[in-house]
């Protein structure tokens, strides 16, 4: 039954099917939801150093930087994000900055994951008061 | 500034040149003295090859295994003839590519399902096509992949890429077994007792391997970037 629901939301998709199996599989992990809401918070200005520092300081976690360009490629491969390079800078020795943007599939990922969360916190009174 | 042309040279090895220029920019931003510049630079390095290091290793040890272990003793189970030797070639290939693409880009990627459905398909035909009906059953499965995959850009640029790869690799790998056989029969044509094992020749067969799987891996890492442009 689960499988048959499974193919039919899979083929109704205009039969893209191995996009469509491929989006579905890919859901967003803990630090993948922080880049992106990071990402989201700073808006236009969303780069490599602005981004870790906006991480470490709304979640007191320190990214190392490896673990976070790893995460945006991801992102980038699923196309929740995209990236443009801008002009270069002589404070970074002529090298420009690559700065990333949401797109609409990542707002979606964000909104579906922020979904589930809500959902199962619904009726548990972990924060000191029920969540609605 | 030497050092941050070094650190590029470096990372411009597992990711394009223009975002290895845009990460050492960032590292220049955060760090200061080059002890922490050079640490950072090495986790970033580590970060974004290692997948691609242990994914190469295990899909020369897959094409390993597969060539010397599994085909040769479905072989002398079952027999082989011309089409199940094939089957047997692209089951090793194939296997390697999908050991590679599940290490590298996930279990969710177009590269690691497609090479997984078509090496199951092709090691039943190397192991059972004695089997009634196993053939052409595995054949039409195969054709039916290939149509599936076809029906998506992103489809069928995953099935071009998996085929060239799969070609590529089977080029050196082929080349250098043919000539490790040639070597070891011509000094052997009235018969003596080779040992392999302590033969300077045997050299030739894990360059094989390696060889074959790193074009095997350099190609379908390749396909990562030109993925994101047609996603």
């Amino acid at each position: 039954m689960r499988l048959t629901r499974f193919l039919e939301k899979a083929l109704d998709s205009d039969g893209h099917f191995i996009y469509v199996v491929e989006e579905m599989i890919s859901s967003l992990g803990e630090f993948e939801q922080i880049v992106l809401l990071a990402i989201l918070r700073l808006g236009q200005g969303a780069y490599g150093v602005a981004i870790r520092s906006e991480i470490m300081k709304r979640t007191d976690r320190t990214p190392s930087t490896g673990a976070l360009y790893m995460t945006l490629d991801r992102l980038e491969e699923k196309a929740f994000v995209a990236s443009r390079l801008g002009d270069p800078t002589p404070q970074r020795g002529g090298r420009a900055k690559r700065y990333f943007s949401v797109t609409r599939a990542g707002v979606e990922a964000v909104q579906r994951a922020q979904l589930a969360y809500r959902s199962l916190l619904e009726g548990l009174q972990l924060l000191g008061g029920a969540h609605a | 500034m030497p050092r941050a042309y070094f650190a590029e040279r470096l990372l411009a090895l597992f990711t394009t040149r223009e975002r290895a220029a845009a990460i050492v920019g960032d590292l220049l931003e955060l760090h200061c003295g080059p002890a922490g510049f050079w640490l950072a630079v090495i986790r970033t390095t580590w970060a974004l090859s290692w997948r691609f290091a242990l994914g190469f290793l295990l899909a020369a040890a897959a094409e390993f295994c597969t060539f010397f272990y599994v085909s040769p003793w479905f072989a002398r189970l079952h027999g082989t003839d011309p089409l199940a030797e094939l089957s047997g070639l692209l089951f090793t290939l194939f296997a390697a590519g999908t050991v590679f693409s599940l290490v590298r880009f996930g279990t969710s990627d177009a590269i690691t399902r497609l090479g997984a459905a078509l090496a199951l398909l092709a090691g039943l035909d190397y192991c059972f096509w004695r089997m009634p009906l196993m053939r052409p059953a595995t054949l039409a499965m195969m054709a039916l992949v290939i149509l599936l995959s076809c029906r998506t850009r992103l489809g069928r640029f995953a099935l071009l890429r998996l085929l060239g790869s799969m070609v590529a690799a089977a080029a050196p790998l082929i080349t250098l077994i043919y000539w490790f056989a040639k070597a070891t029969a011509a000094r052997c044509r009235n018969g003596c007792n080779l040992d392999l094992r302590t033969d300077p020749v045997i050299v030739v067969i894990p360059i094989a391997f390696l060889l074959s799987s790193g074009v095997l891996a350099g190609l379908l890492d390749h396909y990562k970037k030109g993925r994101s442009q047609v996603a």
